[in-house]
């Protein structure tokens, strides 16, 4: 959105920030307001709203700040319809293909309250249910591939204004794409998924998995997505896997890769257990000297009483 | 203002004869929200972090005092994130349990009638915040039995509500997210600090199947309290001990 011959100097920078979000988003900046650079993110912050974008894959957000008692109260309430619409006409701006919408909906959140008995924690009464807020949610395919990563996620208040957005919409790589795609034609020719103990293959389908929007990572992959459904009776959580033609779990960097954990020892050996629970190894020792130590306090005081003892 | 918390993370269910499937990314998932609460610059503090067959069912039961383990009890901090299986229903009803499973080594029996074996945030308890992330640990329909008996002085509750086919999936990014929405200010994106409700109502239905609603839950002395906790309560703000007279909840479903 930038053109001349200063284009990647700080200022075009805080300029291209500042017209993304008046252009594209709508949102009423103080143009003097500066941009932070902080990570893989670059924000403007104002009294009443944030907005900010990942430097490194194509994620907005938008951060409606408390606005108090009224922005509580103020949810949108018009029709799905025209929540839709303005999804789109964002898309639009955005440049991305109305093709590239896979499903829309929205979801709705709602509130209910109990008031109880504190002694025995049975309903006085029971408040109806109510209506709190909604969101407008759309996930994603290229070329009819699923992006199991992307998505869309804009609430708007009363006023049509957007309260918050998260839009992870990242550019997917040309090679990505027909990695995906030859998955898919593996897929539908004969490609077995590993087997898992106590589940069965509930699903598999070929897509693409990306890394998620809060993050200082962008990993993109082809993969195929296999959902097993337990076998036992009672679980019903589904393992589900990433793989990648081979079979092998496609990996995308986390967060945790930046925090040193030193390795832990079992919690047996750590200790610290709780009355009425069986002691861990280390407490087994301790119980073992202890009750060495009482039987020869007894033997040497029986034997200096003169007591026949073996 | 800084936490201490802990993490209870199970994926490991079939080698420890507690049925199955394992959930490959449940460890994982633990160790990411975690990592976004140290790399906040709120100062939180890491209590404990077991894994599998260190995650103990009596970790979370008031009886025998296990809750209060200093080295893993839930309700020996402020925060508690579990992550692992949970026991869903085909059809819930009002008077059907809601369960956490373990797969412990010790601390049995594994699995954990919530209403009837939790108790958080009375007594010497100091639970202020419990994140399940599991399978149908808080059915919408069975609340009064199984989470009103709960709020002994805890704050904030997340969890799902669901049935056996229409459950959460595993993975790693629900936990990730939460953490990076809830963890107090992480460098780059303290702009997404967000209260509890705001958190979980949009990660609460990642990788969730379609009929699979995120819900939270809050207390109060009054109805006005219980919704304002329900709604605003952040993690790093330092509101008081609620009253637990009115309970206060709100789901989204996933379309």
């Amino acid at each position: 959105m930038t053109d001349g011959p200063d284009e990647f100097t700080d200022r075009a920078e805080a300029e291209w920030h500042h017209r993304l979000a008046v252009e594209i988003f709508g949102l009423r900046i103080d143009p003097g307001l500066p941009v932070e650079a902080e990570r893989n993110v670059l924000s403007i912050t104002a009294p009443d709203i944030c907005f900010a974008q990942r430097l490194d894959c194509r994620t907005y957000f938008i951060q409606t700040l408390d606005r108090g008692e009224e922005r509580r109260t103020a949810a949108y309430s018009g029709p799905d319809e025209e929540q839709f619409a303005f999804a789109r006409s964002l898309f639009r701006r955005l440049g991305i293909s109305d093709s590239e919408i896979a499903g829309e909906h929205v979801l709705r959140e709602y509130g209910r309250a109990a008031e109880i008995d504190p002694e025995s924690r049975r309903i006085v009464s029971l408040e109806s249910v109510s209506e709190l807020g909604n969101s407008v949610h759309v996930t994603r395919q290229v070329e009819g591939v699923p992006v199991w990563s992307s998505h869309l996620r804009v609430s708007l208040d009363a006023e049509r204004r957007i309260d918050y957005l998260e839009l992870h919409w990242p550019f997917v790589p040309e090679t990505v794409l027909r990695e995906a795609r030859r998955l898919a034609f593996m897929v539908g020719n004969g490609w077995r998924p590993p087997s898992v103990s106590a589940a069965e293959i509930e699903s598999v389908e070929a897509g693409i998995v990306h890394s998620p929007p809060i993050g200082y990572f962008f990993d993109i992959h082809a993969a195929v997505r296999v959902i097993y459904r337990p076998t036992e009776a009672g679980f019903s959580r589904r393992p589900t896997y990433h793989l990648d033609r081979h079979g092998e779990p496609v990996r995308l960097r986390r967060t945790d890769e930046l925090i040193h954990e030193p390795p832990q020892p079992s919690r047996s050996e750590a200790g610290g257990t709780p009355p009425g629970r069986p002691a861990g190894r280390r407490g087994h020792l301790a119980m073992l000297l202890f009750g060495a130590a009482l039987m020869a306090l007894l033997y040497a005081l029986a034997r200096a009483a003169g007591l026949a003892v073996p | 203002m800084a936490v201490r918390f802990s993490t209870g993370s199970v994926s490991n269910y079939v080698a420890g004869g507690c049925g199955g499937p394992d959930l490959p990314d449940s460890v994982p998932q633990g160790g990411a929200f975690r990592s976004w609460y140290l790399l906040s610059t709120a100062g939180n503090s890491v209590v404990s972090r077991w894994d599998n067959g260190d995650v103990w069912g009596s970790d979370f039961r008031e009886a025998g005092g296990g809750d209060l383990d200093p080295v893993g009890g839930a309700d020996a901090v402020d925060l508690y994130y579990f992550s692992g299986h949970g026991i869903c229903q085909a059809s819930p009803a009002a008077n059907d349990p809601d369960f956490l499973a373990t797969c412990g080594n010790f601390g049995k029996p594994d699995t954990v009638d919530i209403g009837v074996e939790c108790r958080f945030g009375g007594g010497r308890g100091q639970l202020r915040f419990l994140f399940l992330d599991a399978s149908c640990p808080m059915d919408l329909v069975s609340l009064g039995r199984n989470w009103f008996p709960v709020f002994q002085g805890l704050h904030v509750a997340t969890g799902h509500s669901g049935t056996v086919t229409a459950d959460c999936l595993d993975t790693r990014t629900r936990g990730d997210q939460l953490g990076a929405h809830t963890a107090g200010s992480v460098p780059g994106f303290r702009f997404a600090q967000l209260s509890i409700r705001e958190a979980w109502m949009r990660v609460g239905i990642i990788d969730v199947q379609s009929g699979c609603s995120a819900v939270v839950i809050a207390a109060g002395a009054t109805r006005a309290q219980a919704e304002d906790r329900r709604d605003r309560e952040r993690v790093q703000e330092n509101w008081p001990r609620p009253g637990n007279q009115w309970l206060a909840w709100r789901w989204v479903t996933r379309g």
